[in-house]
């Protein structure tokens, strides 16, 4: 087995594309390390506050110009519109004679529109509501109102981050198990298209063949990860060494993306605080990953085993791609702390191939208990255990077989036939 | 001494192989005969344990096989199943490291065996890149490197050109003289018939002919005469029992020795026609089997 598997992973990883795959996943994660650089240079002003110029009515103007608005500047001026357009191309001119008017050299999507429209609607109510209202009444009517969550369940925690990164991780482990378990597909379907199973079995059992599968895919996840990890730490260290993260934080603030208080990777690593249950839920997202991975990759080997060309193997594969698609919504759409806590997404977590998607969501919103933990993690090797007994006999009559009968016929031929 | 007794395969409903029993010695080259599907290669696939007997057993040297020595079998299956971007000492390692063979070993009998049948110049080559016959020939070397006591040939003559059929031929006396058995399936029975120390034959999965193919001539009294005469007129001749037209000749198959040597008496006087008398070949003796098994299924 050790020669099968030290063959394949040199097949798969000293070949042309992979390694240029690995290249551009290195420049890739650089790139993106340095994306406030990118953006600088292929669009310095991309984060420019947008200057409106107002020639408008002169209480409008200075309501305006006294709201707080992200990335919108209000100024007065005596210049013409043509004029201001003329010396800055990217200024918007708003005026008003019988309708106000927003002036700019070249067209407005409709989303800028709607938040003038936005705007000055707000305004004008406000203009309104004070003409009428007392100064007291009129603060009063303008306080925002909070409402603040009394959840009766404590430990569930609904955190938007978390919920991105819920996100994340099942898109993540989506794709990783879908490219990972199709590689090992279509090796066999390879190695049974050119025949060379024939001659490998007479060297090893089926069984061990197919074991030998599921380690090649399991190792060549973990040795790819091993690669990603690597660039990652040398595009984190080249990026320190060139202005400490600043820029790049800064980038991930504008836009957005997670709110940092910290200013540089060295801040930022000091403010980490891993805690023992951190590390406890991915070690057991870890675990329910590639305990999934593997099954699913037995399944998809166990299909693969009865495809005779390259050519078929993406029709008799598509249909468990498409279910495969399915569970990946069905994950995504239950993925609110009602459905994990007690609804079937919390049954779910404990089923094999859905709790590698169910049950790292359900560890980050909630404390889940180290029986379920357990017992959702022992279905899945109970079931791995079936399947690889069950099918390793299937996976040997199939990688024989060159009839194109069919899974199910071969099945059914297996239970008639004379022992 | 390999020994198959009473060996049966189904695959479902379907006869793979049905109550086949034959042995071979050690240093005894049997010839596995058939037509397409007659179960030659269920037999092997039976043999090297890729699939599993429902009945019956296969014994060496008085011992039930239990495939655990996966060296005992060196196999050539009839498809190319090399992997054909590799380079020939790529491919050959990784199948002898498959069965287990020591690195120095395998260095060893691969300039052995590469030398021996001439493709040592390939040894640095992707498979890819070389003519169907050296591909052959590459796997060849990888049945033979882990020095095997028993070989199965599958269609072994499949792309070779005349100085590799040659080659193939002393290659199979050289290990018959080792002691080996070898088991050969072909369907160019003329290229075969003096490999063929044993032969069986197959049909629909049942045996029809098997012994010592010598033995089977000799039982066979019929003789074959072959006429350098495309115009003579012989069906009314006492002891023609069926004339062939080839090309440039007539096969005359004779009832026996006697009335063959009374025929080319009475003709080869009066005309200077060129002929020459045979015992039955390997070929006339599968197609008499054959018909013979045809018939028995009609009546």
């Amino acid at each position: 087995m050790q020669v099968l598997i030290a063959f394949s992973l040199k097949r798969r990883f000293l070949n042309a594309s992979t390694l240029l795959l690995n290249v551009l996943l290195a420049l890739i994660i650089t790139a993106a390390f340095f994306a406030d650089e990118i953006v600088n240079f292929i669009n310095p002003s991309l984060f420019d506050e947008q200057k409106v110029y107002l020639q408008v009515d002169e209480v409008v103007s200075e309501a305006l110009m006294q709201m707080e608005m992200e990335g919108i500047v209000f100024e007065t001026t005596d210049k013409s519109a043509a004029e201001i357009i003329e010396e800055d191309a990217k200024a918007y001119v708003l005026t008003h004679e019988e309708n106000y008017q927003l002036i700019t050299k070249y067209p407005i999507d409709e989303t800028t529109q709607l938040l003038f429209n936005e705007i000055l609607t707000s305004v004008h109510q406000n203009l309104a509501l004070s003409e009428v209202l007392q100064e007291e009444a009129l603060a009063y009517s303008q306080i925002q109102i909070q409402v603040e969550n009394e959840a009766m369940q404590k430990d569930v925690d609904v955190d938007p981050n978390k919920q991105n990164l819920i996100f994340m991780i099942i898109t993540s482990i989506y794709f990783t198990m879908l490219s990972f378990s199709t590689s090992v597909a279509n090796e066999v379907v390879y190695e049974k298209s050119t025949r060379q199973l024939e001659l490998i079995l007479t060297s090893v059992s089926a069984k061990t063949h197919f074991l030998s599968k599921m380690l090649i895919g399991w190792l060549s996840i973990l040795l790819q990860l091993g690669c990603t990890i690597f660039f990652v730490i040398l595009a984190f260290l080249l990026r320190n060494s060139y202005d400490q993260g600043i820029g790049l934080i800064e980038l991930i603030n504008q836009l957005q993306l997670i709110h940092l208080e910290e200013k540089t990777f060295g801040a930022l690593l000091g403010s980490i605080h891993v805690e023992g249950a951190f590390i406890f839920q991915c070690i057991f997202i870890f675990i329910f990953l590639m305990l999934g991975i593997i099954f699913v990759q037995m399944l998809l080997s166990i299909i693969a085993s009865f495809v005779n060309s390259v050519e078929q193997a993406g029709s008799i594969q598509s249909p468990f791609y498409l279910i495969l698609l399915a569970i990946y919504y069905f994950a995504l759409s239950i993925n609110t702390p009602y459905q994990l806590s007690e609804g079937i997404g919390f049954y779910c977590s404990f089923l094999p191939v859905l709790n590698m998607l169910l049950m790292p969501s359900r560890l980050l919103v909630q404390n889940v208990p180290i029986i379920e933990l357990l017992l959702s993690a022992s279905i899945s090797i109970f079931a791995m255990i079936i399947l690889f007994e069950k099918g390793s006999s299937i996976y040997q009559k199939g990688v024989l077989d060159y009839t194109g009968k069919g899974l199910m016929k071969i099945m059914q031929s297996m239970k008639g036939e004379k022992t | 001494m390999l020994k198959l007794e009473h060996v049966t395969k189904y695959y479902g409903e379907q006869v793979g192989i049905e109550d086949l029993s034959f042995s071979v010695h050690d240093g005894r080259i049997l010839c596995l005969l058939g037509t397409n599907g007659s179960g030659k290669s269920t037999t092997f696939r039976l043999l090297l344990g890729l699939l599993q007997c429902d009945q019956g057993t296969i014994s060496y040297h008085g011992e039930k096989l239990n495939f655990q020595d996966k060296c005992l079998f060196g196999y050539l299956p009839e498809e190319k199943s090399i992997l054909r971007d590799l380079k020939v000492k790529d491919a050959v390692t990784y199948l002898a490291q498959l069965k287990k063979v020591e690195k120095i070993q395998i260095e060893k009998n691969m300039t052995y065996w590469l030398d021996y049948l001439n493709i040592e110049k390939y040894r640095n080559r992707k498979v890819q890149a070389l003519s169907k016959g050296n591909v052959q020939l590459v796997q060849l070397v990888c049945a033979l490197i882990h020095e095997p006591k028993i070989l199965i040939f599958d269609e072994p003559l499949n792309g070779l050109d005349l100085e590799n059929v040659a080659l193939f031929k002393r290659l199979c006396w050289k290990l018959k003289k080792e002691g080996k058995i070898l088991l050969i399936s072909s369907h160019q029975y003329n290229n075969i018939e003096d490999l063929c120390d044993d032969v069986v034959v197959l049909h629909k999965g049942k045996c029809i002919l098997k012994g010592s193919l010598r033995q089977l001539k000799k039982a066979n009294k019929q003789r074959y005469i072959t006429l350098f005469d495309e115009n003579g007129d012989y069906e009314d001749e006492r002891g023609v029992l069926e004339i062939t037209q080839n090309n440039h000749s007539l096969i005359l198959k004779m009832e026996d020795e006697k009335s063959a040597k009374a025929l080319l008496r009475k003709y080869m006087r009066q005309e200077n026609i060129s002929y020459k008398i045979e015992m039955i070949s390997l070929q006339q003796l599968i197609r008499e089997a054959l018909d013979a098994s045809t018939h028995r299924i009609l009546t």
